[in-house]
């Protein structure tokens, strides 16, 4: 399958990195599809891309805005899935409704929102679809008991997904990037940064990674994940 | 189009056969070695074509078994079970089901037929 003209939904695409995955699918020639789920995430995709993108509003957080995506009707090759909720805590000090919350915005809406896209994508016999996950996924750290559970619980449904669906021309791949220079984490690397400094991954290279696992070149790779780290979680320090 | 002729030509795209090789006798799994993800392309394709959105469990009969299994424990006849729970299969072929069990997989093309001309009902 050709990447050019094909379509690609990225969810968290008002995040740096969707903006910069945006910029590079368009190089690409492959219509970009960023969703957003408040006013201010629809500026930020509008002042970065213009009118180049077609953005779509999806809440993971409101199960009938899923619903309302799928009505909308509209088709897509390609899925990159950024998008994750903040909440870090030590298990023992979070609340009960932050962890239901937690768990049904980041997986049971996310499942059930790729239950109807690769019902979608299996009418037309092909997709590929890229999870961003993260090194917390096997590597969490203090505070982050619900990002790396939930994390490796949506890499355990995308593998799935990968199994099943192959022989349907439906494949999926994940991405666990180490310490990126984005959102969240900018200040917690800028604090580290005599440690982590020729390590740090900076969202074109996660870009560059996602455009390589989505054309054709990467479809070999299915049902598995890779870590993009430049090498620091292999050091015996971490694992 | 009847039931038969659109079920036959959807899963000739399916499993990109051709639809002289299927009969309301042939068996889905047994002989077409349709897997799950086949089942799934083929309740997708019936709700498109058709319009209606299908019960897999009941259409292709997936939890036979397991009724099997819970009724033998209830003490109910097997055959009076399986008519209330796949009201769309007559006494004759639930006769034939509770006899074909131990070759295998017992859908038919018929049977998703006579599901789906229930729905349509």
């Amino acid at each position: 399958m050709g990447q050019k003209n094909k379509r690609c939904l990225i969810l968290g695409g008002s995040s740096e990195i969707g903006i910069e995955l945006s910029k590079l699918l368009l190089k690409n020639s492959i219509v970009s599809y960023p969703t957003y789920s408040s006013n201010s995430g629809l500026n930020r995709i509008k002042q970065a891309l213009g009118q180049s993108v077609i953005p779509v509003f999806l809440d993971l957080s409101l199960l009938d805005s899923v619903y309302d995506f799928f009505n909308k009707q509209l088709e897509f090759e390609y899925l990159v899935d950024l998008a994750h909720t903040n909440l870090e805590g030590l298990v023992a000090s979070l609340s009960d409704k932050d962890i239901i919350s937690y768990y049904n915005v980041n997986v049971v809406n996310r499942t059930i929102f790729l239950k109807y896209l690769t019902r979608n994508m299996l009418i037309k016999r092909k997709g590929r679809l890229i999870y961003v996950s993260s090194t917390a996924a096997k590597y969490p750290n203090k505070g982050q008991g619900l990002y790396g559970s939930a994390k490796l619980a949506i890499e355990a449904i995308y593998k799935t997904i990968g199994i099943e669906m192959y022989k349907k021309s439906i494949s999926t791949m994940i991405i666990r990037p180490g310490y990126i220079l984005s959102g969240r984490a900018r200040d917690f690397i800028k604090d580290k940064m005599d440690l982590l400094g020729k390590f740090v991954i900076e969202p074109i290279d996660l870009a560059n990674a996602i455009l390589f696992f989505l054309k054709d070149e990467g479809r070999c790779f299915n049902a598995t994940e890779i870590i993009l780290d430049r090498g620091f979680f292999s050091s015996k320090r971490w694992s | 189009m009847d039931t038969i002729k659109e079920l036959k030509q959807i899963i000739s795209e399916i499993l990109d056969i051709d639809e002289t090789e299927m009969g309301l006798d042939t068996y889905l799994i047994r002989d077409l070695n349709m897997e799950s993800i086949d089942l799934l392309e083929l309740s997708i394709a019936i709700n498109s074509k058709f319009k209606l959105e299908i019960d897999e469990g009941k259409a292709f009969l997936k939890d036979l078994r397991f009724e099997l299994r819970d009724v033998s424990k209830q003490g109910i006849s097997q055959r009076e079970h399986l008519l209330a729970t796949y009201p769309h299969l007559d006494k004759s072929r639930i006769d034939e089901i509770l006899k074909d069990l131990d070759g295998g997989p017992v859908l038919k093309l018929k049977d998703v037929v006579a599901y789906i001309d229930f729905l349509k009902k």
